[in-house]
């Protein structure tokens, strides 16, 4: 991973300096909550609906074991000894006071981290593939650039009264495992026939209450002129975006409204114009983050073959091992090695929170099987990167022990779920208890049919930060008449063939929800061909044929 | 008061260069920016809100994209933390006027500007853009080791 140097430590440092003194000009009264809250969000500060809530940054979704271990000491003194992963590949702590929350920054500055832009009217921490460096099927490794966009976006003046939010996402694999069709600019980063890095940049995308695909704006940018090119992008939204009514204000509002063409051409001349001066020299600095970017030893590579038979016999030998490695485990780059997925999606469990004692146990198993290194994915759940073939037991035996070994990666109950009206001030519903029951209900299902190929997200209202336009089958909270209910959407992919789900009909009360869910599963099962996914049946047969299942039953 | 980018403090605001100057509001397009307003010595931009970022993409069309030479002045709604921002955005000089006083006293203004011209380092620097008082980007810091 990334090795900062002084130079970034001492911004961190200064950063939290600065701070520690605003808040307190807000406990002395000095600065009324409307003054402080923009910079309390630029800090990842927010008044949630029981206390504060403090988001962590975890850039492009990489971060160390010893990093783990400060998230864990932070779970324990300043919050209830348990932290949420978000979508967005961070990390949430609900229940800091005010007052603590510059000593939190503080502890978290001793290990390089910080909550820089993880909220706000600027450009958020950038998001790319959880599997970055170390997928099987990728071209370019992201990080790098990932790195770059997050130095140049870092207190960047310019960029940080946007008219709204700001969304990067990266990938450069052949499976987009970032979603970046979308953000609000989606990256895919891919080798030119003479080697060099080439870059298609989508712009536009986007969920919460206007659900878009992104567009593509640009091809085969080199990067050299990656960084001009994303200056202008960004000028033209800051000037042009709409800053009247803030549900129209994303990007994504914007070239809808002038169109993909008038867009493209006002950021072409900009960039023609534009002075880039400030980016002399940004191919030096790629290079220096490039050489900051530690790559392990793999030094168990060379017994691949004596590590592959002896896997074989124990995954025969236990069923469930067996299972663990085929939902969870992925193919890697580095012969002899492999990608593990930590699922955080226990039967029952709230998706994405982990508690401290979780979060060392994962720390201290990087530590030993995973050269100290830890990744978050934008479905709540963790990776670690680097694990040679011969540990994959052992290591699968001691998540067992700490309830951390669920076979359940890409499968129903692997369920993204945002906060809802269990955290959030916005909610109209809640996510959580939906998530738990219906996680318990379909587990048992996964063991009997192969249900790989549909997924579940819940969202507490209208802001989608559950994601579930994307879902095979979405879920949507909503209030009617002081009631909570449920809105079903279906055939939604996030993929590179992305796609947003439709509206199944009328509600469901929290209640009727898991039926619902069930017999959309049977409906699938039954009508599905071959490896179909759930979204590829649906598109096949139909809204019809779900609906009348659904509504139809007793 | 008006609170310069190198550091320097006017107590009171100078009464006749602020009047003639040409004031551009922030919400300006800076495509309609003819090249007459290149020759005037002072260009002042008015932020709507301290939630409106458009005045810093206006500021650096002005000082990058056409290289305006004269005075940079930004005016209107904004906050003491924002002064740091201002300066990186090529701002020479912010005009604090009574209204502004009103929600932030004077020590308070002159605090922010001191921390961001005086005491370093703060969180005031990014890692592309260079801060004030040619004081060097991290990315610059880098190449000259
Ligand atoms: S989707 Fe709504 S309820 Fe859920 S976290 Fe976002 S704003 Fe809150």
């Amino acid at each position: 991973m990334y090795q900062y140097d002084k130079l970034d430590q001492a911004l961190v440092d200064a950063r939290t300096r600065e701070f520690r003194d605003q808040v307190n000009r807000r406990l002395a009264g000095t600065l009324t909550e409307e003054e402080f809250k923009p910079l309390r969000l630029m800090n990842g500060l927010y008044l949630q609906l029981h206390a504060y809530m403090l988001r962590v940054a975890i850039p492009y979704g990489v971060m160390s074991s010893r990093q783990m271990h400060q998230l864990a000491f932070i779970a324990d003194k300043y919050d209830r000894g348990y932290g949420h992963f978000t979508t967005r590949q961070n990390i949430q702590f609900n229940w800091p006071q005010l007052v603590e929350t510059p000593d939190i920054l503080d502890d978290l500055a001793t290990v390089q981290m910080h909550a820089i832009q993880t909220s706000g009217n600027c450009i958020r921490n950038v998001t790319t593939d959880p599997f970055a460096g170390v997928a099987a099927d990728e071209s370019v490794d992201p990080r790098a650039v990932c790195e770059l966009l997050r130095q140049w976006s870092t207190g960047m003046p310019e960029f940080s009264y946007l008219p709204r939010k700001f969304k990067f996402a990266l990938t450069g694999a052949t499976a987009d495992r970032a979603a970046i069709k979308f953000h609000d600019i989606g990256l895919q980063l891919k080798r030119g026939a003479d080697g060099q890095t080439l870059t298609d940049i989508w712009v536009g995308g986007g969920q919460g209450r206007t659900p878009r695909i992104a567009q593509l704006l640009k091809q085969n940018i080199a990067v050299e002129d990656l960084l001009p090119y994303l200056d202008a992008v960004m000028r033209v939204y800051n000037l042009y975006g709409n800053r009247d009514n803030k549900y129209k204000a994303r990007i994504k509002i914007l070239v809808a409204s002038l169109g993909l063409d008038v867009f493209a051409a006002k950021v072409e001349a900009e960039f023609t114009r534009a002075d880039r001066s400030r980016f002399d020299g940004v191919t030096d600095t790629l290079a220096r983050i490039e050489s900051r970017i530690t790559v392990p030893d793999y030094k168990l590579s060379a017994n691949a073959d004596e590590a592959s038979q002896s896997l074989a016999s124990k995954r025969a030998a236990d069923p469930a091992f067996d299972a663990w490695v085929k939902t969870n485990v992925f193919e890697h780059i580095q012969q002899g090695y492999r990608i593990a997925v930590i699922s955080l999606k226990p039967v029952g469990g709230i998706p994405g929170d982990a508690s401290s004692d979780q979060m060392r146990l994962v720390a201290r198993l990087a530590e030993t099987f995973s050269s100290a290194e830890i990744r978050v994915t934008h479905r709540q759940n963790l990776v670690l990167p680097h694990v040679a073939l011969q540990h994959l037991h052992e290591l699968w035996m001691q998540l067992c022990g700490a309830g951390l070994a669920e076979s359940n990666v890409d499968l129903p109950s692997d369920i993204i779920a945002c906060p809802g009206l269990d955290y959030c001030a916005l909610a109209k519903a809640r996510s959580i208890p939906v998530a738990q029951q219906l996680s318990s209900q379909l587990r048992g299902r996964e063991a009997n049919n192969n249900l790989t190929g549909l997924s579940i997200n819940i969202s507490g209202c209208i802001n989608a930060c559950g994601h579930h336009h994307v879902a095979s089958v979405g879920i949507l909270g909503l209030e009617k008449k002081g009631v909570e209910t449920y809105q079903i959407t279906l055939g939604g992919r996030n993929n590179l063939d992305a796609s947003v789900g439709e509206v199944l009909g009328p509600g469901f009360s929290a209640d009727e929800v898991p039926q619902a869910v069930n017999q959309l599963v049977d409906t699938w099962v039954q009508r599905r061909e071959a490896q179909e996914s759930f979204s590829d049946t649906y598109d096949r047969v139909g809204k019809q044929v779900f609906a009348e299942a659904v509504y139809a039953a007793p | 008061m008006l609170l310069h980018s190198d550091g320097r403090v006017e107590l009171t605001l100078p009464e006749v260069p602020l009047a003639t100057n040409t004031v551009v509001c922030g919400g300006t397009d800076p495509q309609s920016l003819t090249t007459d307003v290149l020759r005037q010595p002072i260009i002042e931009i008015q932020f709507a809100s301290a939630a409106d970022g458009r005045g810093y993409s206006v500021a650096r069309h002005l000082r990058v994209t056409l290289r305006y030479a004269g005075t940079l002045t930004a005016s209107g709604s904004m906050l003491p933390d924002q002064l740091a921002y201002l300066y990186k955005a090529g701002f020479d000089q912010v005009v604090v006027d009574e209204t502004l006083l009103l929600k932030h006293s004077a020590e308070d203004w002159l605090a922010a500007h001191k921390r961001c011209c005086h005491d370093r380092p703060y969180g005031t620097q990014s890692y592309s853009e260079a801060a004030v008082s040619g004081r060097a980007s991290v990315w610059q810091q880098r190449v000259s080791g």
